[in-house]
């Protein structure tokens, strides 16, 4: 598929610093062949303490987590499906958070999150790994695109004056997120991570 | 302050051998890197003209476009603040912080918060007040200002902040930038944990939709705006844009022209609902004014991308704390007569070779060396220019409009210039202009001399001799004369 290879492409120069290499994408057939990518990453680098978000599609791969961390490699959490349990402190405390992605944008191998119950936003920003897992129908190829995509029709302007706007969903927060966390701010210099993930792994799920 | 002292200001960046050299480097990077972004997107001119409209139909709309904001914002359970000027949105943040007992802060970088000084006012009011954006953070244990709007460390090189690190925070010296970074990282995610308040800009503010639109790279901005109990966004009013259909265009070329990226790595959009309680703080301070001239109005579709300063060859010879001014480069030329980020910057203007590079990157197409132009001509029509200078050109126009003393005239100064070119320490009048470069010497006898000796034929007998043209010039530049005269008269009147 097309997107998903740009998004492929478009991402590695992003992975890039003078330490190395920090992430990858990795495409896959279903969500129990990332799981199984996930505990092996989580071995190697390694992960000892994994925390995932609350989502349902990622109930495959939590399983698969539980059963792994089970042997004692490393130490698995997830957050409830309807709202965030844990303080930013401890947040903090995990070395990689698994979270899913809203809208994937290939041009610019971006992920959007929409901010909500099923995942909390200190999760791909605290700890020093961010891991996410989407099915690759999320991808657009423009920012524009996604942007269309994650705004309700209300928001785009379509309401009448006279609607009664108590009953109206709030506007969201959105985060799209472009490769991890990096400054320049001394002489110019690249250097990962700034204050965000040092680190960002994406695995991209086939599910057409 | 006057264009003599802007002169010295300038004249003493100049002498300085190692001033321009990071300025030199880093926007001949940003640049290149700019050239390359822009290429690589197939319509990017497209979307910059989608920006560019973008933003003046915001300046067009603004007061109706800021109601819906509000409506939007606080509909969500966000709160709106209006602040007239620096005084008033000094107050409106004390007492938001007061109001929810929050004192230490942590402050993701915004140009406007340079503009009102408020790092000094909070400071003062005992707050603790920590920058997190490394730029700023280094600027700040430095007790100096940014130089650079979007790197605000950019005047100092690795061992100069290996040694302010050393000193200020009592690490070990290093020189390398990713240790350095480390050291910034850890102190800053403990404040970031630990604070009561985070204080951001705003890049955009989206009427529609109510969200606050904040571009980074490092993830301070996001710490900032989630992890304390109380969120202030300080927002210059002209930030303000209708719908998202418009961000698209306005993301599609805001990071490609600042740093060649195609997307920062956040892009954070935020919505009123939810934790933390959001306030955003518009300010005015002069925008107002400014949204209603009918030309200047387009200083206000600037978004802060810096493009212009990596194009200036003035900003990069005389570096950003020249300016004296929050904002430096060609948009702080035009914003310091207004009083944006400076109460003294009347002659910034002046700090331009009116070159257009500036325009030629412009994301949002804001024609600077021609409202730069404009800003030059409200200096000298309020009395920025000098008698001499007056005086001159008050001369000049007596003698152009009198061909034969012009020929006359001009036969003394051939004659006087005559000689090996006048070169530095030149005669008086001519000094500014002989500093830089060799007065040529003139010619000693005139063109129309030389022509007619030649055997060329002269104006009344060439074949595209037309009376009534040469007639028309004559009266156009008689009506200049005579409207410079009453506008002379006019002000010595009024003074």
């Amino acid at each position: 598929m097309i997107l998903a290879e740009r998004f492929t492409r478009e991402m590695q120069p992003l992975l890039r610093s003078s330490e190395g290499i920090h992430g990858a994408v990795h495409r896959c057939e279903n969500f129990e062949e990332a799981a199984e990518g996930i505990i092996r990453l989580a071995r190697e680098l390694p992960l000892p303490k994994l925390v995932m978000a609350g989502r349902r599609e990622l109930d495959p791969v939590a399983k698969a987590l539980e059963e792994a961390a089970g042997q004692g490699d490393f130490r698995f959490e997830r957050d409830r499906k309807t709202e965030s349990s844990r303080t930013f402190h401890e947040y903090g405390e995990f070395d990689a958070g698994i979270g899913g992605a809203d809208i994937l944008i290939a041009e610019s191998a971006t992920i959007g999150l929409v901010a909500g119950p099923e995942e909390a936003r200190a999760l791909s920003l605290l700890p020093s790994t961010h891991i996410v897992v989407a099915p690759v129908s999320r991808l657009v190829e423009r920012i524009h695109e996604a942007l269309a995509r994650l705004t309700p029709l209300r928001d785009q302007g379509n309401e009448p004056e006279n609607s009664a706007g108590a009953e109206e969903p709030p506007a969201s927060t959105i985060t799209f997120i472009t490769g991890p966390s990096r400054t320049a701010d001394i002489e110019k210099i690249l250097v990962l991570p700034a204050h965000g993930p040092s680190r960002l792994y994406v695995w991209l799920v086939e599910d057409r | 302050m006057s264009i003599r002292e802007l002169r010295a200001r300038i004249g003493e960046a100049l002498s300085d051998p190692t001033l321009s050299l990071p300025y030199e480097k880093a926007t001949a990077t940003a640049r290149a890197k700019r050239a390359k972004a822009a290429l690589e997107l197939p319509d990017f001119e497209d979307q910059r003209q989608l920006a560019a409209d973008a933003r003046r139909d915001a300046i067009d709309h603004l007061e109706s476009l800021l109601k819906l904001f509000e409506k939007r914002f606080t509909r969500d359970g966000g709160h709106v603040h209006h602040a007239a000027d620096t005084t008033e949105a000094q107050d409106i943040v004390t007492a938001i912080l007061r109001k929810h007992g929050a004192h230490s802060v942590v402050k993701a970088k915004s140009m406007l918060s340079e503009e009102i000084a408020l790092n000094e006012h909070l400071i003062a009011g005992g707050h603790e007040v920590y920058e997190t954006d490394l730029g700023e953070f280094i600027v700040q244990i430095a007790g100096q200002r940014p130089s650079h709007i979007t790197a605000p460390a950019l005047h100092l090189d690795r061992k100069d902040i290996g040694k302010l690190f050393h000193e200020k925070l009592g690490v070990d010296t290093t020189e390398d930038p990713v240790e350095l970074t480390m050291v910034a990282r850890r102190l800053l995610r403990e404040r970031f944990l630990n604070a009561d308040a985070g204080i951001s800009g705003a890049n955009f503010l989206i009427a529609q939709t109510g969200q606050i639109v904040l571009l980074e790279n490092e993830g301070n901005i996001r710490m900032c705006t989630t992890l304390p109990r109380v969120h202030i966004a300080l927002v210059g009013l002209e930030k303000v844009i209708r719908s998202m259909e418009d961000l698209g265009p306005l993301l599609s070329v805001i990071a490609r022209s600042a740093t060649g990226q195609k997307m920062g790595a956040y892009t954070s959009i935020l919505g009123a609902a939810g934790t933390p309680q959001r306030h955003v703080v518009l300010v005015d301070n002069q925008r107002r004014a400014l949204a209603n001239h009918p030309r200047k109005r387009d200083i206000l579709t600037c978004i802060r991308c810096g493009a212009c300063l990596n194009a200036c060859p003035v900003y990069e010879r005389i570096g950003g704390h020249t300016y004296e001014s929050a904002y430096s480069g060609p948009i702080g030329a035009l914003l310091g007569p207004h009083h944006l980020g400076t109460d003294h910057g009347r002659e910034l203007p002046f700090a331009s070779s009116l070159c257009g590079a500036c325009s030629e990157v412009c994301p949002v197409k804001i024609d600077i060396p021609e409202l730069l132009r404009l800003e030059r001509e409200r200096y000298v029509e309020t009395g920025g220019a000098t008698v001499a200078e007056r005086l001159a050109w008050w001369l000049w126009s007596k003698v152009l409009v009198r061909p034969r003393l012009y020929r006359f005239l001009a036969r003394i100064g051939r004659g006087a210039l005559q000689g090996p070119g006048i070169v530095a320490e030149g005669t008086f009048a001519l000094r500014d202009w002989t500093a830089g470069r060799e007065l040529p010497t003139p010619a000693s006898t005139s063109f129309v001399h030389q022509w007619k000796r030649a055997g060329g034929a002269t104006t009344k007998e060439a074949p595209g001799w037309d009376r009534t043209r040469v007639k028309k010039a004559w009266e156009a530049t008689r009506k200049a004369r005579r409207s410079w005269s009453a506008s002379r008269r006019r002000r010595k009147r009024s003074n």
